[in-house]
């Protein structure tokens, strides 16, 4: 028969906050005050309560019809040899007097257990502010496995046999020393703690008298038939299985932030369904059903969900550009030390790094933060190289698909918001730097290597994540579990308050408060104080991608308040654009800034071994899938200067009535405008097109080569046409500067050294005043140029913006890898000049008869030539030109 | 014995709504909280004006285009004709759009209200938004929507077989672009393309992206959303999957689906999608995800299909919504060939938001059994 539980009804009806009340057990007596209830079971009521001297337990009543299976000092027994942190300790029990009350609690038992302040399992699982990751399934795996340990290690083996998730509790555990909290897991009432061979005797026992019941057959039996039924089912239930269920409530927990999770935690999700299922194996040979053993395979499945992805190359042509490199230890691999302008990127000055698409702007920047440095195959000698503490951010990340909807209007009136946005992203990235650098200092794990990082102690790490809090004005009272880091729990908090803020920005709240964009210089300030090294070593926000390119001009001006480009600053910022991607104003010292034109070098075509940096970037990428190269033996050089040489052998080529095919290494390096990421695709291309295995290269013959290179050209010009903004006029402009081109070539000759020489004009020579001209009278196309360099279909050659300036004209050049179409050559000879803002207007909107004129043209000494008279030739070779604009060959005999 | 068992995609794709015939029967007598209509020009735009009839409506909001404006003027004043107690007009923009469509929800659809979504005249910027706002405002409202099908689309076998006869290199892109954008068949120009505000996805890591393409006849937003996904996340051609549009009536318009796979050159690995049944979209792109995630990329998704599709779409997103979705609009809609008349009518009783919302977040969850 069941106990008669209406007692604990009619118990937890009455009013006991507040009233004394004495335990007694044989000859001791101790009293309590009662504080409040804080919970109802089944079987028994929970209260806290406290002892004369103000400490805290809860205090469990039960019936003490419950103990019909085991005695109360049994339990006490079992319950005291569980000598863990893991379990809540009984601390007295015994029969129950409430005093100056005439409640009759003699049909009840008190037990008294430590008091443990925090959410049951359940609660924390329910709760939407507590995000579980790889880090923290981990830590509470681990502490539910050494719960089941320590029960199976008592002698005689032992069984808590209400393993569910309200007897569970989450509570944090502080530091004293390091003043950190960590949360821990313990479990709570014991009341069915027993031995195994007492539970399986049990269970024996109500199975019997179940099937003798039923074999009865009487119906006024079926109720006790249910109830023991239900008994059965509740505690046959093992706490392995308990456990196992626990663990597939926290994966569930999981999932349910799955968009948030990083790729180790997706990948340790995407595998953890399938250990879960053979830890309750019906097969009890391949059943994982040991504590170590379970938490073994949770934890060696974490540290591989950590440890894949840093080698995930299969070719050496995989991840082309550096914002696919998801690891920082394969980015240093294939750092190429080749890189321009390599020295000044690394001194402690601000910077503005700018250059085409795929120069590697993404890779120096990402090269010079701590986390790659410290992920590097030789930490100590990299982070020599480097005198400050870099901070990466990459901005297209998080500011360019959120923002570029929003309206100017909007920028101004929700300023406020937009800066804090950018602030908690800057801190966010300070803080995952830290949370990293502290993991390195606390494990050791690069000795002596870590210099002066290693002094990011867990105090350290205490103090600054406390600074960061009390700036951000970020709840200080929040903990974070066993195993994890403070600073991961803070890069959560900061998080989610970058969430809370971006709902108010997409519900158009607008802030109460100004713009604070001296946040991140007064968290810095602060940090300074907490971590002493960085005065030495100074912050650094290495801010990739913070082009107009990628974030909408308005918002760019309004994040420029939280940046400084003061030499004395702290932080210091370097930021990376594409060409004409920064407006510099509003930057504080934004007119000192240093500049660095990256692509240059490779731009200009003046050094004669500039394929080296292609060829270097290459070779590591093979080296590094164990297939290493000398890549001139698979593309051996052409050796065919990129101008006049060039030139000559297509016009040679042309009246030969052969075809000219580009090919070498060089070539290629010249044909990517400086855009190595598309150098990469290139040879790629060309390895693919001559079907040769990249691990048995061979040479590669020029024909294969220039068919790879012309397709790839082909793909180009769809790809101009098909962009979103005036996809067509951009590639008729391309097209018809690209048939220009080929046809000066062919039809037209200048004196060189007293010889008569091919003309090549694929570069435009824009006067100053034409542009401001197509600004204030044609917006319209000016806003049509600043797109074609915006998305590099022109590519301006001049070595810096001062120049730019200083020279009165713009100097831009025609992708190179469009001139691939209609057979060109690559360099620099004589420009199209364009000194009004008429001729620009007229390129712009009718390329057509805009480059038939200029073929027309009698430049300075140039000529028709003597073989091709003033035809225009390119329609003659290129079959596809033809086909696309049949009337072009009307036109271009007038 | 205890087991574990994992809700998978078929769990879901299974308990979802089906698509049924419209029963205009079925909402005799009741009173629709909030009704959404998009005046669009097509003449499905305002087949739902005779359906609801005899229906209470409270609150009518017309969605109006920016574009085709003379166009979309008729459908306008007959939408005007439903009666209903109060109504208001939100003028598409897509910078503010979904603002203002969560206030009006929020406005209109509370706790056990009904409200009915015409999406026969949606286009997927205003579909993906209406039903984001919906999601986030009104997981208590009962929701339908209703589905006119075209009677004709644009192009016609004709239209086609004629245009394709004329391409001189069907292998070559640039001269299928040159040769298709001249038809101007179904829109011209393109406005814009962008990532959707209500689901600019999530790259944690950031990992590869790869572009699942639904593309239909517009050829140059299909296009311009191939070329913005290369320029914004370096997408390659061999990092494109193409779903197909499958058209449930092959005879008459099976071949639209050959013709789609023609006009963008794709010779394998296309995926058939059914246009109508919602649910083939959102189980093929789960398999895409579950690709995705084994092979670590990041998914971003060009949705230019069906209406139907752009549901699925939506409510894939809404299960996995670290995938992005982009859109493209139009300069113009080619009103005159776009579609003809009014084909079979449907409805999708979604029921209570909320349950649907429930449903698809167990994708993958662990229930343990004893």
């Amino acid at each position: 028969m069941l106990p008669d539980r209406e007692l604990l009804n009619q118990l937890e009806a009455s009013p006991l906050a507040g009233r004394s009340l004495t335990i007694n057990w044989r000859n001791d007596r101790r009293s309590y005050v009662i504080i409040r209830q804080i919970g109802r079971g089944q079987t028994a009521i929970a209260w806290k309560i406290e002892d004369s001297i103000g400490r805290a337990y809860a205090l469990k009543i039960v019936l003490k019809a419950e103990y019909s299976t085991h005695s109360l000092d049994a339990e006490a027994r079992w319950a005291s040899a569980l000598d863990s942190i893991r379990f809540a300790r009984i601390d007295f029990y015994g029969d129950v007097n409430l005093e100056t009350t005439n409640i009759d609690l003699t049909a009840f038992y008190g037990v008294v257990v430590d008091w443990i302040a925090g959410p049951t399992l359940q609660a924390f699982i329910a709760d939407d502010r507590n995000t579980v990751d790889g880090n923290v399934f981990c830590s509470l795996a681990k502490d539910l496995c050494q719960v089941l340990q320590e029960l199976r290690t008592c002698n005689p083996r032992l069984t808590h046999n209400d393993l569910h998730d309200r007897n569970i509790l989450i509570y944090p555990r502080t530091d004293p020393l390091a003043q950190h909290s960590s949360h821990h897991l313990a479990v709570i009432d014991t009341g069915q703690l027993k031995s195994i061979d007492r539970r399986d005797a049990l269970i024996e026992a109500w199975h019997n008298q179940c099937s003798a019941l039923e074999a009865v057959g009487n119906a006024d039996l079926s109720e006790n038939i249910q109830n023991l039924k239900r008994r059965l089912n509740w505690f046959a239930r093992t706490d392995q299985e308990w456990v196992v269920c626990h663990l597939c409530g926290l994966y569930n927990k999981m999932l349910s932030s799955m968009s948030r999770l990083s790729p180790s935690d997706k990948r340790f999700l995407r595998d953890l369904p399938e250990l879960l299922r053979r830890m309750v194996d019906p097969d009890h040979s391949r059943r994982i059903d040991d504590p170590a053993q379970m938490y073994r395979e949770i934890e060696t499945l974490w540290r591989d969900s950590i440890g894949a992805g840093t080698a995930q190359m299969t070719t050496p042509f995989d991840l082309p550009s550096a914002e696919l490199i998801r690891s920082d230890r394969q980015l240093m691999t294939l750092f190429s030390e080749e890189y321009p302008r390599i020295d000044a990127c690394r001194s402690s000055s601000p910077l503005y790094i700018y250059g085409p698409r795929g120069s590697g702007k993404s890779t120096i920047l990402r090269s010079l933060s701590i986390k790659a440095l410290l992920a590097s195959e030789n930490p100590k000698e990299e982070l020599e190289k480097i005198p400050f503490l870099g901070i990466y951010l990459s901005s297209s990340q998080e500011l360019r698909s959120r923002f570029w909807l929003m309206k100017e209007s909007d920028f101004s009136a929700l300023e406020g918001h937009v800066v804090r946005y950018f602030n908690l992203l800057l801190i966010e990235a300070l803080v995952d730097t830290f949370d990293s650098i502290h993991t390195v200092a606390t494990t050791k794990s690069l000795g002596d290597a870590a210099g002066s990082l290693g002094t990011m102690t867990t105090t350290i790490a205490h103090e600054c994540a406390r600074a960061i809090r009390t700036r951000l004005a970020i709840d200080q009272s929040a903990i974070h579990y066993a195993g994890t880091s403070e600073l991961t729990t803070l890069k959560h908090d900061i998080q989610r308050s970058r969430d809370d803020l971006w709902i108010r920005l997409l519900d158009k709240s607008e802030p109460s408060h100004r713009p604070d964009a001296q946040l991140v210089f007064d968290v810095v300030r602060d940090l300074e104080s907490a971590w002493p090294v960085l005065m030495s070593r100074r912050i650094v926000f290495l801010i990739d991608d913070y082009s107009n390119q990628r974030i909408p001009r308005g918002l760019q001006q309004r994040l420029n308040q939280a940046i400084t480009f003061s030499k004395q600053g702290s932080p210091i910022f370097k930021v990376t654009s594409e060409y004409d991607g920064v407006d510099l104003e509003g930057v504080q010292e934004g007119r000192e800034v240093s500049e660095v034109n990256v692509g240059f070098e490779y731009v200009s075509l003046t050094g004669t071994r500039r394929y080296q940096f292609l060829q270097n970037v290459l070779e590591k990428r093979f080296e590094y899938c164990n297939a290493p190269i000398n890549l001139l033996t698979v593309l051996p050089l052409s050796r065919i200067g990129p101008v006049i040489p060039m030139a000559t052998a297509i016009r040679d080529s042309h009246r030969a009535d052969k075809r000219f095919y580009y090919h070498g290494l060089d070539t290629i390096s010249d044909l990517c405008s400086g855009d190595f990421a598309m150098g990469i695709d290139v040879v790629r291309r060309v390895f693919e097109h001559a079907s040769v295995n990249w691990k048995q290269p061979r040479v590669i013959p020029p024909q294969k080569q220039d068919e790879a290179i012309r397709e790839y050209a082909k793909q180009e010009f769809e790809y101009i046409r098909h962009q979103s903004q005036d996809g067509r006029k951009k590639y008729e402009i391309a097209d018809r500067l690209c048939w220009l081109s080929k046809e000066c070539i062919l039809s037209r000759e200048v004196m060189k050294d007293k010889k008569l020489v091919p003309l090549v004009k694929n570069y435009i020579d824009v006067s100053e005043t034409a542009l401001r001209d197509l600004e204030h009278q044609y917006p319209d196309s000016a806003v049509l140029l600043h797109e074609l360099t915006r998305t590099g279909v022109l590519f301006p050659i001049q070595p810096s913006r001062a120049m730019e300036a200083r020279d009165a004209t713009r100097r831009y050049m025609i992708r190179r890898i469009l001139l691939a179409r209609y057979t060109s050559a690559l360099g620099r000879h004589r420009p199209i000049r364009i000194d009004n803002v008429q001729r620009l207007l007229w390129l712009l909107t009718d390329p057509r008869t805009f480059v038939l004129n200029e073929l027309g043209v009698r430049s300075e000494d140039s000529t028709p030539a003597t073989a091709v008279e003033a035809e225009p030739e390119a329609n003659r070779t290129v079959d596809r030109q033809k086909r696309l604009f049949p009337e072009d060959e009307e036109d271009g005999g007038n | 014995m205890a087991e574990i068992e994992q809700t998978v995609i078929a769990d879901i794709v299974g308990r979802l709504p089906q698509l049924i015939p419209w029963n205009r029967e079925e909402l005799l007598g009741q009173e629709i909280s909030l009704m959404i209509v998009c005046a669009g020009f097509e003449e499905r735009a305002v087949a739902i004006v005779d359906e609801i009839a005899d229906t209470k409506v409270k609150h009518l909001l017309i969605v109006e285009y920016p574009t085709n404006t003379e166009d979309n003027a008729s459908a306008i004043a007959r939408l005007e004709s439903i009666p209903s107690a109060t109504r208001s007009r939100v003028k598409y923009d897509r910078s503010t759009f979904l603002s203002e469509i969560c206030h009006k929800i929020e406005a209109h659809a509370g706790e056990g209200e009904d409200v009915l979504i015409d999406v026969s005249a949606m286009a997927s910027y205003v579909t993906s938004r209406v039903l984001k706002a919906l999601w986030d405002k009104s997981a208590a409202a009962n929701t339908r929507l209703f589905y006119a099908e075209a009677r004709e689309y644009h192009p016609t076998n004709a239209d086609w077989t004629k245009f394709f006869s004329r391409v001189t290199d069907p292998e070559d892109n640039l001269s299928i672009a040159e040769s298709y954008e001249a038809t101007y068949f179904q829109s011209r120009g393109v406005e814009e393309t962008y990532e959707c505000d209500a689901f600019p996805g999530r790259n944690e890591g950031p990992l590869a992206t790869e572009l699942i393409a639904i593309p239909s006849f517009s050829l140059q937003r299909v296009k311009s959303m191939t070329t913005f996904a290369e320029a914004r996340y370096n997408v390659t051609q061999r990092s494109i999957h193409w779903f197909l549009g499958s058209p449930p009536d092959k005879v008459k318009n099976g071949w639209r689906f050959d013709a789609i796979a023609k006009l963008y050159n794709v010779r394998s690995g296309g995926v058939s999608v059914d246009t109508r049944d919602y649910r083939d979209v959102v189980r093929k792109l789960d398999e895409a995800w579950g690709e995705a995630l084994r092979n670590e990329r990041h998914l971003v998704i060009a949705g230019m299909g069906s209406k139907m599709q752009n549901v699925g779409v939506f409510l894939f997103l809404s299960m996995h919504p670290e995938c992005g979705l982009l859109h493209c609009e139009p300069k113009e809609f080619i009103a005159g060939r776009y579609t003809d008349g009014v084909g079979p009518k449907w409805c999708l009783n979604i029921g209570r938001v909320g349950e649907i919302k429930d449903l698809l977040l167990s994708r993958g969850r662990l229930s343990f059994r004893w």
